[in-house]
């Protein structure tokens, strides 16, 4: 997924290639779509921020960071962009505000999943529960899980500390392996 | 929570172990088999671990894209323009008129707007702002469409192709970009070169006919008729020289190899059947604006003139084998009149037929 192949597109976006610009682009355009999804459900503003994104990049190529991870740079930078279009919500410290509506929801998802009591495949069921997850739970389960970055990137990503990082996965753990039928198959 | 449960979840929580499940070169790949084989259990847990991780992959993956791959290449068409220009705000309304308009158009033809105030829709507005003048070219039909570049270039789109280029293809190079398939029937001109960008290869052409597939994983340039380089986006072209394919030859991308391969051609070039029968249209004392409309058509560009005052116009003209300028010298020519020629299109000025 993130290879030299992508630091060497970096360093000649830096010097001014737009190929390079397009490679980075085409490379993490889908992903960063789909990140943003967890973040919001306006795929036009999604849209807009990641061109907007590119174009900046570009503004201000000469200033860039180095990375060996565009993909890391490329998802705070999104997610910073619609954090503040999105305007209210408080996304830099995890208040206890929020770690009550985090339980709350796993508490609802609960219940709705017993009422259920169908055996759906397993794939479709955990889709259904990840959409059920509160949003900031799913997009760590997205950062993990499925683009595998690290908690220490992940904090940085999503401008928490370490430590409630580590407890958002735990407490979206928690919740899918409650629908999931075969996550504890016990013999 | 039982013991199993929890260190199930340890794993899960385990950096090291999502990478070596998601990731092929894991550098924790030597520790997690040590620690396999040291205790059965620990199979069990990292078979239900790995199982779950999968699963959850394989959920995040049927999430449908709602963007697809036309969108993508609009938002980077749009990126593109605004690097050119000025950085420009866009509106979500361009979206949907392109979408109203592939929706209904069978070929459609747009000339994109990047910056245009609503006080100069005229067409005599300042050039520097208005148009980019990007024109895109979508083959909605099920059948190969003829078009014709402002160069005198001619290009069969497949169903489904799309090709983007600037509206007068005015500067030191010709440059279109390419999605689907297409046959390319190019002008010559060595002091202008040819170039066509797909998703991953550059063709450079001086002027030649050939063919280029660039859909799904494989792209490909089969040559008819003169020769053609073909390199990779981003090659160094002073490490590695680009590969001259010639006739009866086809070079090759695929992902696989991930590099150029050029072969024999063994199925005998289709030269486009379109281009043959109808790749000129003759005119033979038709009225101005017959004429004009037709070339608007065929080159997807604008052109305006006083109907009222060319009214009495007729000429007789060969459109298609030329390049749009050399045509329009001949029609004007023959009508008396001047025309001028910008990103907004073309101007026709004259004082009519008698």
């Amino acid at each position: 997924m993130l290879n030299s192949e992508h630091d060497m597109e970096w360093s000649r976006l830096k010097n001014g290639d737009v190929m390079a610009l397009e490679a980075i682009y085409r490379a993490h355009v889908k992903a960063m779509i789909r990140y943003g999804l967890k973040i919001t459900d306006d795929i036009d503003l999604i849209r807009d921020s990641i061109q907007d994104l590119f174009l900046e990049i570009w503004k201000h190529r000469q200033n860039l960071a180095d990375t060996t991870q565009p993909r890391f740079y490329l998802f705070r930078a999104l997610r910073n962009k619609l954090v503040k279009v999105q305007g209210k919500q408080s996304y830099v410290s995890e208040t206890e505000m929020q770690l009550a509506f985090d339980n709350l929801s796993a508490e609802h998802i609960e219940l709705e999943i017993m009422s259920r009591e169908v055996a759906l495949q397993t794939a479709q069921t955990l889709k259904q529960l990840l959409e059920k997850l509160p949003q900031r739970q799913q997009e760590a389960v997205f950062l993990r899980f499925y683009q595998n970055i690290p908690y220490e990137k992940m904090a940085e990503i999503m401008n928490m500390n370490y430590q409630s990082v580590l407890n958002l996965m735990q407490r979206a753990l928690q919740s899918l392996k409650k629908g999931y039928p075969n996550y504890f198959s016990k013999k | 929570m039982d013991q199993s449960e929890e260190k199930i979840n340890a794993l899960l929580l385990d950096n090291r172990f999502v990478d070596w499940v998601a990731n092929p070169n894991s550098p924790y790949a030597g520790y997690w088999q040590e620690w396999l084989a040291a205790d059965p259990e620990n199979v069990l847990h990292a078979t239900a671990a790995r199982k779950f991780l999968l699963d959850l992959q394989l959920a995040e993956e049927e999430a449908e894209m709602p963007v697809n791959e036309d969108g993508l290449e609009q938002m980077l068409d749009h990126i593109k323009a605004g690097i050119v220009k000025v950085p420009v705000k866009r509106s979500h309304t361009i979206y949907k008129y392109i979408a109203v308009a592939a929706a209904v158009a069978g070929l459609l033809l747009l000339v994109k707007l990047v910056k245009y105030p609503a006080h100069t829709v005229g067409m005599e507005a300042e050039k520097t702002v208005a148009y980019n003048g990007e024109v895109i070219r979508y083959n909605g039909n099920k059948k190969d469409e003829l078009l014709f570049l402002p160069d005198g270039s001619k290009v069969v789109l497949a169903s489904g192709a799309r090709i983007t280029y600037n509206l007068l293809m005015n500067g030191d190079k010709r440059e279109v970009t390419l999605s689907g398939d297409a046959f390319f029937d190019i002008a010559k001109n060595p002091q202008q070169p040819f170039y066509i960008y797909t998703n991953k290869v550059v063709v450079k052409v001086l002027g030649t006919s050939f063919r280029i597939t660039s859909s799904g994983q494989q792209e490909s340039v089969a040559v008819a008729s003169g020769k053609v380089s073909v390199y990779l986006k981003g090659q160094d072209l002073e490490q590695l020289a680009a590969k001259i394919v010639l006739p009866q030859q086809v070079c090759t991308y695929s992902k696989e190899q991930s590099g150029l391969v050029t072969t024999v051609n063994t199925h005998p070039m289709e030269v486009a059947s379109v281009l043959e029968p109808n790749s000129a249209l003759n005119f033979e004392d038709a009225r101005l604006d017959t004429v004009i409309k037709t070339l608007e058509k065929m080159y997807a560009i604008p052109i305006r003139y006083n109907a009222d005052v060319f009214a009495n116009c007729y000429l007789t003209v060969s459109l298609g084998n030329e390049s749009l300028e050399d045509i329009l010298k001949v029609i004007t020519k023959t009508v008396d009149a001047s025309y001028t020629i910008s990103n907004y299109g073309i101007i026709i000025k004259g004082n009519g037929c008698h």
